[in-house]
């Protein structure tokens, strides 16, 4: 009886599965046509297969993810690329070459960037106009200097040597000037003059995050090796934004982050902000303690290690009560090789980490301190205090405190 | 007969050193000895291990803009003529390079002379990759790394890039200095000056061929 029974259970679990999976089939199959992912600039990828960290996906984050991958070959291999229909309901812009070093090529955004050098290139002249649906190579030793025509707004924008780039979409559309770039490796700088009737719309999107602009010159976007910069220069003006798109490890969207950068700031992939940065962005000694400033030096004798190094709120605290030396950039490896010499447990504070005040060390001396915790280091003998009468008092010990 | 611990001990480091090179586990889905300079360029950036012979390539491009080289050995040849390479690391042109290789081969395309270590100790050849490979740390050309890690692609390209940028502004090779700055491309009040269009032909555009 108990074995008719399990038999049972064990054939309704089995036409049960079978009768899911073919579902399952039923529903691949269904999908199989729709692998051609049209954007909403107009530039139709058929099954981009992307062989590293990040995957697009059907997503409206995924199709930000497939142009900026037309520019980069390593990151993606996009099949069946068709030709941009960018243009369509707006009138064509292009980019008119101002200045040329060396010899960058350009081509069609579908064609191999390994390929340069055969006749699907052409070495840009000055005169050459660049509009949609363009990919630019621009190897060391070269650079690239554009102009948009029509000129309103005005706009210049440079290639910096080691750029690979693609003019994904260029048009006026209902009084604005869209223009949307694909940096596969390398760094574009830019400028619009706003000015007129005619706004600018201008994106740059990386593998690794998007820049928007807000009426906004002279900024720049550098990509290389999984990280990004984007910064305003320091006479810059206007605003930029700066997208970041987390995906798992499926390709699946973990959330955005956003950062604006005013002038003179700028930020990377670790999306810190800018007062954080400043804090960073220097060479720190770490074998040279003398040379360590306040906030370094007591940041390690707070036993905190180097997890100051850390983002903001960030300092997570592993087992061995050492800081997380995982999180700073999101597994990039950017931290690598950074030794976390934190000898007791740090203490995590649910409302953030708030840094170490610029302030002087409370260290005890064998000769005491003051009351505000300033170290005596030495004292000396001075000459005969003298009264109000003139009579000698006799000595006195003078102290000398470091500052 | 089994070895005894004294002999565990001294054939230890031999595991250490012949384990720290081997060839590339991947094919790439191009060959990359048919590619041209330019071509090449954007082939590192996507390859996932750089092969000593593509780092000899890479170095040869970096430091003339060109490599006319035939074969691995001609290329060898001529980085240890310039003293770019040094012929005791003995590296095989199939091998996966390392990031020490790579970074002393920079430092000689870049002219740095590094630190005191490596000046007083690196000479000799001992520690040469190393104090290399920790002066572009210094430099922050290069993630923080170690001189026996293998060297990607990627990482290859953003060196790449960074030495050629350092060769520039140190004046090793003539530059037009195209670029866009605050300090060239700004009037007196500020404001971003933007050139009129050059007048060009029709659109090169390949949607308009």
């Amino acid at each position: 009886m108990a074995q008719s029974v399990r038999i049972s259970v064990f054939m309704t679990l089995a036409m049960m599965f079978a009768l899911s999976g073919a579902h399952v089939r039923g529903d691949v199959e269904k999908m199989q046509p729709m692998t051609t992912v049209p954007s909403s600039q107009g530039v139709q990828i058929a099954q981009a297969t992307i062989s590293r960290n990040s995957v697009a996906q059907d997503t409206p984050t995924g199709s930000v993810n497939d142009r900026a991958n037309l520019a980069s070959n390593g990151t993606a291999s996009a099949q069946a690329t068709s030709q941009p229909t960018s243009t369509a309901g707006g009138e064509p812009m292009y980019y008119v070459v101002q200045d040329v070093d060396g010899k960058p090529m350009y081509s069609s955004v579908s064609t191999d960037a390994t390929s340069a050098g055969d006749s699907n290139w052409k070495v840009i002249k000055v005169g050459d106009r660049l509009g949609s649906g363009v990919k630019i190579l621009v190897p060391v030793r070269a650079a690239l200097k554009l102009v948009l025509e029509p000129s309103t707004p005005p706009m210049v924008m440079a290639f910096e040597p080691g750029t690979q780039v693609a003019i994904e979409d260029l048009a006026l559309r209902n009084g604005v000037a869209v223009s949307r770039l694909a940096l596969g490796v390398g760094a574009v700088k830019a400028g619009v003059a706003e000015s007129g009737e005619i706004r600018s719309d201008m994106t740059i999107s990386t593998p690794a995050g998007t820049l928007s602009k807000r009426g906004t010159d002279i900024y720049t976007v550098e990509y290389q090796n999984g990280r990004f910069r984007m910064s305003l220069s320091d006479q810059g003006r206007g605003l930029i934004q700066a997208i970041q798109l987390k995906f798992g490890s499926q390709g699946q969207l973990l959330g955005t982050r956003s950062r604006f950068v005013t002038r003179g700031q700028f930020v990377t992939q670790e999306m810190f902000k800018a007062i954080d940065h400043v804090r960073f962005d220097r060479n720190i000694n770490v074998n040279d303690l003398i040379g360590l400033t306040n906030n370094e030096a007591l940041t390690i004798l707070n036993n905190r290690g180097f997890g100051f190094v850390l983002p903001i709120g960030e300092n997570t605290v592993n087992i061995l009560g050492s800081p997380n030396m995982q999180t700073p950039d999101g597994g990039t490896g950017l931290m690598n090789g950074v030794t976390t010499v934190g000898i007791g447990r740090a203490t995590p504070r649910r409302e953030g980490d708030f840094g170490v005040g610029q302030t002087l060390l409370p260290i005890r001396s064998p000769l005491g301190s003051d009351n505000t915790g300033r170290r005596i280091v030495k004292t000396r003998k001075t000459d005969c205090a003298h009264g109000e009468s003139g009579q000698c008092r006799g000595a006195r010990r003078m102290m000398k405190r470091r500052m | 007969m089994p070895l005894r611990a004294w002999q565990l001990i001294l054939l230890a480091p031999l595991v250490f050193s012949v384990a720290c090179a081997g060839p590339r586990p991947t094919t790439p889905r191009v060959d990359s000895s048919t590619l041209t300079d330019t071509g090449f360029q954007f082939y590192l950036n996507e390859v996932d291990l750089v092969t000593v012979d593509e780092a000899y390539r890479a170095m040869l491009i970096l430091a003339d803009g060109e490599d006319t080289s035939q074969n691995f050995s001609e290329r060898e040849q001529k980085l240890f003529e310039r003293g770019i390479a040094r012929s005791a690391w003995e590296l095989q042109p199939d091998h996966v390079v390392d990031a020490g290789s790579v970074a002393y081969m920079v430092c000689q395309v870049c002219d740095l002379k590094g630190g005191l270590n490596d000046r007083l100790i690196g000479w000799s050849g001992l520690g040469d990759r190393r104090y290399a490979l920790r002066e572009l740390i210094y430099r922050q050309m290069i993630d923080e790394s170690v001189d026996y890690q293998y060297m990607t692609g990627s990482a290859m390209f953003a060196l790449f890039r960074k030495a050629d940028d350092l060769r520039a502004k140190k004046g090793l090779y003539e530059s037009k200095g195209v670029d866009l700055t605050d300090e060239g491309d700004r009037d007196a009040a500020g404001h971003l000056i933007v050139p009129d269009a050059v007048p060009g032909g029709p659109s090169n555009t390949p949607t308009d061929e």
